[in-house]
């Protein structure tokens, strides 16, 4: 028996007083395996591997001190994946349309550009550290691992059903569990852990404000809201499934950040105290290996591997599907690459400029920073224009935004500005990064 | 022209049950199975859409999403229909059901889109309900000889912006139909017709008919 039925079976269709009523069923413990789909994705690709670099660099640089702000952040992050799964359920249209029909072409062009040089940038320091971590498996120069990855990762991306893609995707979200792991090998004093994560200590010092930046930046950006809104799409869930689509997007909000905090635990454990400067994730993979011993090793390469594979092509797909929402194409990665051929080719071209800039061994630290650079100038426009979407009682009707989204959403909106003026006074006061 | 129809859902029901396709549908079929054993298997099925099928050898691997247990059966007999016509097995791992947790009959929403005049929005509006495969609850095109017809078809939010697309000389069609359909009715009106724009009205309760 549906969702629907069962609630619509206990209060009688007649007695429903709004369209929102509709929507709010009663799970079953059975139907909880059944609701992950776009919004447990969306966590798992929310840590890539540029992400697992910083969480890496920020426990390296500045111990557990920051495990607070993934807390802090957790909520925010949910209600921002809210928004963008509910707009789409309501409306029917994924957010890239969405923002060219009601914004005008003005506002949403520059928006969903910004977004995919963002991705693509990101992609190629992904690529990157991906080959890096199979180089530190095999022992085979990373230069040889780019071409293979990319092809495998594009063709599954490109040729595989929607279904069957989001399936493995699933699967590799669990790959993540090896950071838990890898934390438990550092024999962490978890005492401490426990304390810095609970009390929050705010330093103003350089290191430390710029890691919250970075760590925030990680967690809140914009090719998510994309795809989330285009995997509900995909998934045809409609307002009627927007309670499972809620606890899906909040199991893998709180994944993802459950995740990060146990990397920062590993590096924070092992890096921090030893004073061990890193540079990537692959760094931190190798430098692990001395302290925590080699499975520790092992486990964060196949952690940063599991993340590409899941990532990258989230990144290429929130890409083509923010082109093809501004331009009208056809797009959805349930047709036929003849069938929508502009949004193929966009995710193809995605592809090959990440695979010359891996080949190219672009300076990672260089590509992560410009990445989150532009993620950070336009999360909170897009966070701003969300919260315009989804407050607007003609838009969404009896769906229009709580209290308590309203306030969560604004939150998230003024942090990523604060974390936008940080970088700016960093860039401002020290240059780019050299 | 207006073709409100109270038992569209039932209609719309019993049509699905019968998922065998008659008359010229039937001779779609029938060629996009000649371009699958031609080869070519990039053309969508003319009925259910973006299926996958690729013919390895003997081996026809069918795969890709079909909306009713009904479907797949149909679909599942035309496929065993060409064994000893260039296939000699049928692969069917691949082809799912949709699980559909949302109950038709419950929520309705309407759709707007803008036309350049009343003929593309006709031709829009016959290319959708054929290729949707949906009976709406209510459609009508709107010109400006109708725009006194906005009040009594749309929420007072949307009816400034709706005269204000017929006074430019365009034509609007609206649809309103099941809430369940309109992810696919969107997408159509959106990616394979010539409209301009495409809004959608929040869902209501269908009490409020």
């Amino acid at each position: 028996m549906s969702e629907t039925s069962r609630r619509t079976g206990q209060v009688g269709r007649a007695r429903l007083a709004s369209a929102r009523e509709a929507t709010k069923g009663r799970l079953a413990f059975r139907d909880l395996l059944g609701v992950v789909g776009p919004g447990l994705i969306s966590g798992g690709a929310d840590n890539d591997p540029a992400g697992i670099a910083t969480y890496s660099i920020v426990g390296a640089s500045v111990g557990f001190s920051q495990n607070w702000l993934l807390f802090f952040s957790t909520p925010m992050l949910i209600v921002v994946q809210q928004m963008s799964a509910k707009v789409a359920n309501v409306t029917k249209s994924d957010l890239a349309s969405l923002l060219r029909t009601t914004f005008g072409a003005r506002v949403a062009t520059p928006a969903v550009l910004l977004m995919v040089v963002a991705n693509v940038i990101t992609m190629g320091a992904d690529l990157l550290a991906m080959s890096a971590a199979v180089e530190l498996l095999t022992g085979v120069k990373f230069v040889y691992w780019v071409v293979p990855l990319a092809a495998v990762m594009a063709g599954v991306t490109i040729f595989l059903d929607y279904k069957v893609v989001t399936r493995y995707m699933l699967w590799l979200v669990a790959v993540f569990g090896a950071y838990i792991v890898a934390a438990i090998l550092a024999r962490p004093d978890w005492g401490e852990v426990l304390r810095s994560t609970l009390v929050p200590r705010i330093s103003l010092s350089t290191n430390y404000l710029l890691g919250a930046v970075a760590l925030l930046g990680t967690t809140i950006t914009p090719y998510l809201f994309f795809w989330q809104a285009s995997g509900e799409v995909e998934e045809k869930r409609g307002v009627q499934s927007m309670s499972r689509s809620s606890l899906d997007i909040a199991a893998g909000m709180v994944w993802s950040n459950v995740t990060a905090f146990f990397i920062i635990v590993a590096t924070g454990t092992v890096l921090f105290t030893r004073h061990v400067q890193i540079h990537s994730a692959a760094d931190a993979a190798r430098a692990l290996a001395p302290f925590a011993g080699p499975y520790s090793t092992v486990l964060f390469s196949v952690g940063i591997i599991g993340a590409g594979l899941l990532s990258i092509p989230v990144l290429a797909s929130s890409a083509a599907f923010g082109l093809a929402g501004l331009a009208g194409w056809r797009k959805g990665l349930g047709r036929n690459p003849k069938n929508a051929p502009q949004f193929y080719v966009v995710i193809g071209i995605s592809f090959l400029i990440a695979m010359e800039m891996a080949i190219s061994a672009i300076d990672p630290i260089k590509a992560l920073f410009y990445s989150q650079v532009l993620d950070g100038l336009i999360a909170p426009v897009l966070i701003v224009l969300m919260l315009v979407l989804t407050s607007s009682r003609k838009l969404m009707g009896d769906f229009v935004n709580g209290l308590t989204t309203k306030l969560l959403g604004w939150s998230a909106a003024v942090v990523m500005v604060l974390a936008d003026v940080a970088v700016v006074y960093q860039v401002a006061t020290t240059g780019l990064p050299a | 022209m207006s073709r409100t129809t109270a038992t569209a859902q039932k209609s719309d029901r019993a049509s699905r049950k019968s998922s065998e396709p008659a008359g010229a549908a039937a001779a779609l079929v029938d060629a996009w199975w000649a371009t699958v054993l031609a080869g070519d298997v990039y053309e969508p099925h003319p009925v259910y859409g973006s299926l996958k099928a690729h013919l390895d050898g003997g081996r026809l691997r069918l795969s890709g999403e079909l909306e009713t247990e009904a479907d797949r059966n149909e679909l599942v007999r035309q496929a065993r229909e060409r064994i000893g016509h260039g296939v000699d097995r049928v692969d069917l791992a691949g082809l799912t059901v949709a699980t559909n947790q949302e109950e038709p009959g419950i929520l309705s929403q309407t759709l707007i889109s803008a036309f350049l005049n009343r003929e593309a929005a006709e031709y829009a509006r016959a290319f959708v309900l054929k290729h949707s495969r949906v009976a709406p609850l209510q459609d009508e095109v709107v010109d400006s000889a109708g725009a006194d017809r906005l009040r009594a078809l749309l929420p007072e939010e949307f009816v400034e912006e709706a005269a204000k697309a017929l006074e430019s000389g365009r034509a609007l069609l609206i649809l309103r139909l099941d809430e369940t359909a309109a992810f696919r009715v969107r997408e159509l009106l959106e990616e394979d017709t010539r409209s301009e724009w495409t809004i959608s009205v929040p869902p209501q309760l269908n009490e409020r008919k």
